[in-house]
């Protein structure tokens, strides 16, 4: 049974997640294609994502599971929350079947609504890795500033690559209307 | 197919163990043609394949892996000893009799010891094989290892004392070997 959803936008709905999909998480955060640019490096199995789901709701952190008309597309994640400074960050996946839709764009707007207007952050920082463009393009497009470059700071299929660091303040934010 | 594909070769996919091929792990472990190159002499059942399951094969950070053809789990790929800091592990693995003498395990290990250098960013790579095992020999060798040490009469197996080869590869070797 599929959660109810709880950030809804045009095509995008998050939930949260289900028991039912952690076949789909372990499906898609063991991909090459998506593990590289998330620097998974380790094998997670079925058990390792249900350890995880059982206390995945206990804490500050929101893992949502972005989906298209009820099918799972993706993974949002809104951590490392501290809630007195008035930050966290944010990070997403898209299934590969799925990029080059404007999914990702809607489902990491609908995580900033969540956090500045329910949440009451001040700001979201995010990184990207030099070597995944669509994911900067996407943070610039969302309205984040680049902040910096971590250089050499993972190390991604034999060769260290460096991080981009963004940030986006609340009074930056237009809101997922606009996008 | 159980499992999320994790490191994906020609013929062969490596993937996460999952709770349901425990049963074969115990059958084809149990075949004396599959222990007794491994130096198993421990009868394992069903209960202990299910504590090694959730304490090992689930945890976060170990390299555990099916070896997969045409969606059937053959056999078991692993790291162990994994020592970051120094920056080396060794390489374990094993078969089902039926797709011995075919190449897999080759590149089923060739497949990990990338992903040792490459990912995980380790400077070497060992590997242990009977001075009988002429196979294993042959996969270990064909991962750019050379012998390092022969580690006299080292193991028994069907009552006889057999020498342990100990086998290395540095990450400039593998490279320069192609393999």
């Amino acid at each position: 049974m599929p959660g109810g959803a709880f950030l809804v936008g045009d095509d995008v709905a998050l939930r949260p997640v289900e028991e039912d999909d952690l076949d789909f998480l372990r499906d898609h955060s063991n991909d090459p294609a998506i593990r590289h640019p998330m620097t998974f490096d380790r094998p997670t199995n079925l058990e390792a994502q249900r350890e995880r789901f059982e206390d995945m709701y206990d804490g500050d952190d929101v893992g949502l599971l972005a989906c298209v008309d009820d099918e799972p597309i993706g993974y949002a994640m809104l951590f490392r929350v501290d809630e007195s400074a008035g930050h966290a960050e944010i990070a997403y996946w898209l299934a590969p079947e799925a990029q080059g839709e404007g999914y990702g764009t809607e489902m990491a707007a609908l995580l900033l609504d969540y956090a500045f207007d329910e949440r009451r952050l001040h700001r979201i920082r995010a990184r990207a890795l030099d070597t995944n463009v669509a994911s900067q393009n996407l943070l610039e497009k969302l309205g984040f500033t680049h902040e910096g470059v971590q250089r050499d700071e993972k190390y991604v299929r034999g060769e260290y690559v460096d991080t981009h660091f963004y940030g986006l303040l609340d009074e930056e934010w237009a809101g997922s209307e606009v996008f | 197919m159980p499992g999320g594909a994790f490191l994906r070769g020609e013929r062969v996919t490596l993937r996460t163990i999952e709770e349901e091929d425990l049963e074969f792990v115990r059958d084809t472990l149990a075949d004396p043609r599959v222990r007794r190159p491994l130096t198993m002499v421990q009868p394992k059942n069903a209960e202990s394949w299910q504590e090694f399951f959730e304490e090992r094969l689930s945890d976060e950070e170990s390299v555990d892996l099916a070896v997969s053809i045409d969606g059937e789990i053959r056999g078991l790929v692993w790291l162990f000893d994994l020592d970051q800091q120094a920056g080396h592990a060794e390489i374990g693995y094993w078969l089902a009799p039926d797709v011995h003498g075919q190449g897999i395990m080759t590149e089923a290990a060739r497949l990990v010891v990338e992903y040792a250098f490459e990912e995980l960013r380790l400077h070497r790579v060992r590997g242990r094989a009977l001075a009988s095992n002429e196979a294993s020999l042959g996969v270990l060798r064909n991962c750019g290892m050379s012998e390092e040490a022969v580690a006299r009469e080292a193991a028994t197996v069907d009552g006889e004392y057999v020498d342990m080869v100990h086998l290395g590869v540095l990450r400039e070797e593998f490279e320069e070997a192609g393999a």
